[in-house]
């Protein structure tokens, strides 16, 4: 395969999308390359001129309608179209649950390698590609090395801070012609459901209950203590994928946010791997369980060995006395 | 009917996983080995289907078959009727898409697939990869995330848990689906199904079993090579207030929080 030339950034995500360009720009230009977006759908013109703004220097379209809903087969076959015209060396694609499906699908069709949720990018001596990924189940971290080209690699939303955008920037817009095929398969209903719009990446503080809790209503304690403390509220897997007390956007951990606040609250979660790899980066780790052996007590600076149902409200008390 | 083929991967219980403070590196000397989670899940899915709709269940499983036995027999007490083994020193240290080709060489060697279901993701290397590359290689389609699945003659219809989206996808068989952990609760099997596990076949399977070799699997077609794997410690205080201590606790921690300007002012 051709060596492939600068960077290629993919999200369906804008908001992704911006962030991946902001490191692309770094690697870009460490490997002397162009930093190139791509945009699909009926919005990709209008998006083509907003990734220019954030710092992208070229922008392949592919306008198809067929793209207008997120298929991963179609969109491999655009993003396959894109990388043929483009021929970059890395293509960084955003990790949402779609992004996650493309990514590897796009890299199977191009028989080259692919890294999923990646937390940390170099490049070798010989400008490959070096990431760092968890591993072991939180256990471990890997550092893993590009072998072919194209190097794709799929980057966690808020791994990486937007540029500010320069709205006298203009990209070169490129109109690919992709042969989108059809697929046997339909997208029949698109449901977003209830979320409370909270951005755990974004929180300074965050109150997380787990199965501690015995129904949905008590999460009222930890919604009473986030108060006091300015916080948001955050979840273990179970709570939001099981019972559904709480949206995913609470849901904390490996398959979940990954999250580094500044003083992070554990009630009632017995902190699996799962759970600390998503939290252990927080600056403060308090928890409450009435479990001594609980695991999650290896994790903390502060640990109360009680029952949540009577820590938290004297603690929350505590705190309102000033 | 529908004839299903189920990916269960055998990986070390991450949760007894502990880190060697001198060397930083894992140790996974001693570490059980189980079928990954989800992968259970999947397998429950299968058993489902074939329970209602009637067909098979087959398994693969990419192991030392001496290793993988016990977990395999697990398997088809579960519902497998048929388990492969696929063992080669070519199957060693394979990334996603190796991984992917492997199975997907086992899977075209079988007379006839529908369905073909994988876990979200495998509870050590959590990437997910392999059933979309799987889904590539076959060239069908593929659903990720899937949190319910109903069969409607060639056809499924899928719901897949997409963070706050849910979405509701048809797709026509022969596809590949990976489940979430909330899709079932997978079943432990009885004591009757343990013993008739002992007479299903389990059967093994080479890289020429399945039409691959060197060209494909070995070190020179390696997508990705993994350079160091470094354990993650966590520093931390580590105060632990029990008993008659927890009051105390409140207060101290309380303190804390003040003094660090948690509470008030935003
Ligand atoms: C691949 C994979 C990915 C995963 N991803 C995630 C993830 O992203 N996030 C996540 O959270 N999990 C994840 N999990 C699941 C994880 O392994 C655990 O199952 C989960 O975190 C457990 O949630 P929990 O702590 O709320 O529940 P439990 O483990 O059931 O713990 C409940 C705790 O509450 C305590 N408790 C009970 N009653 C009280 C009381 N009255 N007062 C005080 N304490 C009490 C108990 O002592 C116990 O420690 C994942 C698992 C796998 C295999």
């Amino acid at each position: 395969m051709a060596d492939g030339e600068g960077v290629l950034v993919f999200s369906e995500s804008n908001e992704i999308a911006f962030e991946l360009l902001a490191k692309g720009r770094e690697l870009a230009d460490a490997v002397n390359g162009p930093l190139m977006a791509a945009s699909f759908g009926a919005a990709s013109a209008e998006n083509a001129a907003k990734l220019s703004h954030y710092g992208a220097d070229k922008i392949f379209t592919v306008a198809d309608s067929k793209l207008d809903t997120f298929i991963v087969e179609n969109y491999t076959d655009a993003l396959e179209a894109v990388i043929s015209t483009a021929n970059p060396k890395i293509v960084m694609i955003g990790q949402t649950k779609q992004g996650g499906e493309l990514a590897p699908r796009l890299a199977a069709r191009l028989k080259t390698g692919c890294a999923v949720g990646c937390t940390k990018f170099e490049l070798t001596g010989e400008g490959n590609l070096q990431i760092e990924r968890i591993v072991m189940g939180g256990n471990a971290t890997a550092v893993e090395v590009f072998n072919t080209v194209p190097q794709v690699a799929t980057v966690l939303p808020k791994t990486f801070e937007p540029m500010q955008p320069d709205e006298s920037r203009t990209g070169e817009s490129v109109a690919v012609d992709a042969d989108i095929k059809d697929v046997a398969k339909a997208v029949l209903k698109s449901e977003t459901g209830e979320c409370a719009n909270v951005r755990l990446e974004d929180a300074a503080v965050i109150i997380s209950g787990g199965r501690g809790f015995k129904k949905k209503e008590d999460f009222e304690l930890i919604k009473g203590l986030a108060s006091a403390l300015n916080g948001e509220m955050g979840c273990s897997r179970p709570i939001a994928a099981d019972l559904k007390w709480l949206s995913e956007d609470h849901w904390v951990g490996l398959s979940g946010h990954k999250v580094k606040p500044k003083l992070y609250i554990a009630c009632g979660i017995s902190g699996q791997i799962q759970h600390l790899a998503g939290m252990r980066d927080s600056n403060i780790i308090i928890a409450i369980n009435k479990d001594p052996d609980a695991p999650i007590f290896n994790a903390v600076d502060y640990g109360l060995v009680g029952d949540i149902y009577q820590i938290i409200p004297k603690l929350t008390e505590e705190l309102k006395k000033g | 009917m529908v004839e299903s083929v189920v990916c269960l991967k055998q990986v070390f219980d991450v949760s007894k996983i502990t880190i060697d403070t001198d060397t930083n590196k894992p140790i996974l000397t001693g570490v059980p080995r189980k079928i990954s989670d989800f992968d259970k899940n999947a397998l429950e899915e299968a058993v489902k289907l074939k329970e209602a709709h009637g067909g098979s269940v087959k398994t693969v499983t990419i192991g030392e078959t001496e290793k993988l036995t016990e977990n395999l027999r697990e398997a088809l007490a579960i519902g497998s009727d048929i388990s492969y083994a696929l063992e080669d020193k070519l199957f060693e240290n394979l990334d996603s898409f190796g991984t992917a080709s492997v199975l997907a060489g086992a899977i075209k060697k079988l007379e006839k697939y529908d369905l073909v279901i994988c876990g979200e993701a495998s509870i050590d290397n959590y990437a997910g990869q392999v059933g979309v590359q799987l889904a590539e290689i076959l060239g069908v389609p593929v659903a990720t995330y899937v949190k319910k699945v109903t069969q409607d003659g060639n056809k499924i219809k899928v719901e897949r848990a997409l963070g706050l989206v849910t979405e509701e996808v048809e797709l026509e068989l022969p596809a590949v689906v990976t489940v979430t952990k909330e899709i079932n609760e997978p079943r432990l099997p009885n004591l009757m199904q343990i013993m008739g596990a002992s007479s299903k076949p389990i059967e093994t399977w080479s890289a020429s079993d399945i039409g691959l070799g060197e060209g494909e699997l070995g070190a020179d077609a390696h997508k990705m090579t993994t350079v160091d794997v470094k354990g993650v410690t966590m520093e931390r205080k580590r105060q632990v207030y029990q008993d008659d201590d927890v009051d105390k606790g409140i207060e101290e921690i309380a303190g804390v929080l003040l003094k660090g300007g948690f509470v008030g002012g935003a």
